[in-house]
């Protein structure tokens, strides 16, 4: 599986671009994270990728087939989204929810099969959330929510799973949660994932390639430690920091200090 | 939230005898609204009279008791399972459809729209068989509104939601007082009243042949679709991104939505409340899933509507109008809901 974006384009009605001639390719297994400040367009573009909203201009291929030209149940098969969680409207059960992650393989009229079932039990096994497959979705926390949402697009069986900020306003042991399942999605099952994110540490952790999205159509694509610098945090996002990068039991973690606002840059 | 004190036994056996419990609901609405009624007729006798066309009655049974309970009972009943199935299986589709427990076709305004061409029919021709073909446009006239008022509003909109139905609703319903100021008041205002209160008290079987077709065919359209509903209720972009054409299932659960609520307003008038508080009933006894929900609100809609009517015709000496009924136990049961949850869906 292999995802590109070739020369994308895209703004609001009657408005002008909020990203243009943004390119990048995606192989089998990778992790690309995008960053950027608040209303530089991360959800925009997130929803643009997948044909969600259409490209002014620019086309997303999957595996050499363009997304526009597909049928929307065929896109959905191959790729699936994960909305930031949110209040839910009926209390549907985490089983009742996570098997409509099977919808695009099911026909207008056609219920779900047994078959269809023990995929969405499986997924449920995946993401290690089998003791709330009754449970109501109303009463789960944020972190279960979320993580009910990755298994409900895992049972669609996808090749690239899309998630819009999965671990914002979660608590430090649920962040972690969200990244090592992705790093395990990535690796073992060869799943690509697109993540959007608040925090570039997140990004050093577990991406391989990073996209820097800022103001005035601007933005940065490359290997994680290439766009993730500190030069580049000043220009997008106004802040002077420092990157540390410290060892633990071996394993080389960096992590991101802000120091303060960059008076130069941002304009107040 | 609403809903999560029901409790999930999907998988055990009380849960089949429940759901049991409740598909039986029917027959016996179906036998008691053959038994009961101001002219006794015993219960061996309505069993005799049921089985006739296999069995010749024997003399003993008056024809009168046969004309009450095959002419008079026996349509009212199916034509009541009918209108009272329709409108909770659309108050069902509307709830999920508009991703708000608080809205049905009646507090959303299709059914004023219906209403409103129905009698409007009834002004110009004053005659039955015309009124679906006026009521079914007005009908979709008002979804129409709704929807385009609510387009491109997200989840935080559902009081807005509510406020716009209460605008569309106010406007046909002037529109019928407009009508009803009109009318001529000797001949043409007392049927308009009278049918505007909502009553099955005139059923014959050429009502039932009317309507029949139209709401058994919204109806398992509707069903058929239930586990799409399901989708559609996570709002317009996960359902998108979980591979379906929103706008296409849109459009066709609203068709098959005001093709059964304007059949049913054509034969009963207006019965409010039954589509808002009888898909409640449903998630309190099954919970959320539409898979299970939409066929269980259909069979509870049918039994209730036969169970109101009962009542309605055996009260009192007078018939009571069917609308008054069901917005006496209907509005209280909403102010519960609404207290239950201290409003906190909005």
């Amino acid at each position: 599986m292999k995802l590109e974006v070739l020369s994308g384009e895209f703004g609001y009605a009657n408005q002008k671009n909020l990203f243009k001639n943004l390119s990048f390719t995606l192989k089998e297994g990778e992790i690309l994270a995008i960053v950027g400040p608040n209303g530089a367009g991360k959800t925009t573009l997130l929803k643009c990728i997948i044909s969600i909203l259409k490209w002014r201009s620019g086309k997303t291929v999957i595996n050499e087939k363009e997304l526009e030209s597909m049928k929307m149940a065929d896109v959905w098969k191959n790729i699936a989204y994960v909305p930031q969680s949110h209040e839910v409207v009926f209390a549907y059960t985490v089983l009742e929810m996570v098997l409509m992650g099977r919808a695009p393989h099911l026909s207008l009229f056609a219920m779900p099969s047994s078959r269809d079932l023990k995929i969405a039990k499986k997924s449920i096994e995946t993401i290690e959330i089998s003791h709330l497959a009754d449970k109501p979705c109303s009463e789960l926390s944020g972190g279960e929510m979320q993580l009910v949402l990755i298994a409900r697009a895992l049972a669609s069986e996808p090749d690239v799973l899309v998630l819009d900020e999965p671990e914002s306003h979660l608590d430090f042991k649920n962040q972690m949660l969200i990244l090592r399942i992705l790093e395990r999605l990535a690796k073992e099952n060869k799943i690509s994932c697109i993540i959007n994110t608040h925090y570039p540490d997140h990004a050093l952790r577990i991406a391989d390639k990073a996209l820097m999205l800022g103001k005035g159509q601007k933005h940065v694509f490359g290997k994680v430690d290439e766009v993730i610098t500190e030069q580049n945090l000043r220009n997008f996002f106004a802040v002077d920091v420092k990157i540390v990068s410290l060892i633990f039991e071996g394993m080389e973690i960096k992590t991101v200090v802000p120091i303060d606002f960059n008076k130069k840059i941002a304009n107040f | 939230m609403l809903n999560k004190t029901y409790v999930q036994t999907n998988s055990s056996s009380v849960f089949s005898i429940k759901l049991a419990l409740i598909y039986l609901l029917p027959l016996v609405a179906l036998f008691l609204g053959l038994f009961l009624g101001r002219y006794q007729v015993s219960i061996e006798n309505v069993f005799k009279i049921l089985l006739s066309p296999i069995f010749p009655l024997e003399p003993g049974i008056l024809d009168i008791e046969k004309s009450v309970v095959l002419g008079q009972r026996l349509p009212r009943v199916l034509l009541a399972m009918l209108v009272g199935a329709g409108l909770s299986v659309s108050g069902a589709t509307f709830q999920a459809l508009f991703r708000n427990p608080i809205v049905s076709p009646d507090i959303l305004g299709v059914t004023q729209g219906a209403s409103f061409g129905a009698i409007l029919a009834l002004l110009l021709f004053g005659q039955l068989a015309i009124i679906p073909f006026v009521a079914l446009p007005f009908g979709l006239l008002s979804v129409f509104m709704i929807y385009a008022m609510n387009r491109n509003r997200q989840i935080a909109s559902r009081l807005y939601l509510v406020l716009t139905g209460i605008v569309v609703s106010s406007v046909f319903t002037a529109l019928i007082s407009l009508i009803k100021y009109i009318a001529d008041p000797f001949n043409k205002l007392p049927t308009i009243t009278y049918w505007l209160m909502g009553s099955f008290a005139s059923t014959s079987y050429s009502d039932l042949r009317l309507v029949f077709l139209p709401i058994i065919s919204g109806i398992v359209f509707l069903l058929l679709l239930r586990w799409r509903i399901n989708i559609l209720s996570l709002g317009d972009e996960e359902a998108q991104s979980l591979g379906i054409n929103i706008e296409k299932l849109k459009w066709l659960l609203i068709g098959a939505v005001s093709v059964v609520c304007s059949s049913a307003v054509t034969v009963s008038g207006i019965i409010g409340w039954v589509g808002l508080v009888i898909p409640h009933i449903g998630r309190l006894l099954v919970g959320p899933d539409h898979k299970i929900l939409l066929p269980v609100s259909t069979i509870l809609g049918a039994s209730f509507m036969v169970f109101i009517d009962i009542i309605a015709r055996t009260a009192t000496a007078a018939e009571i109008p069917i609308g008054i009924l069901t917005a006496i136990i209907g509005a209280p049961f909403f102010a519960y809901l609404l207290m239950k949850s201290g409003g906190s869906w909005m």
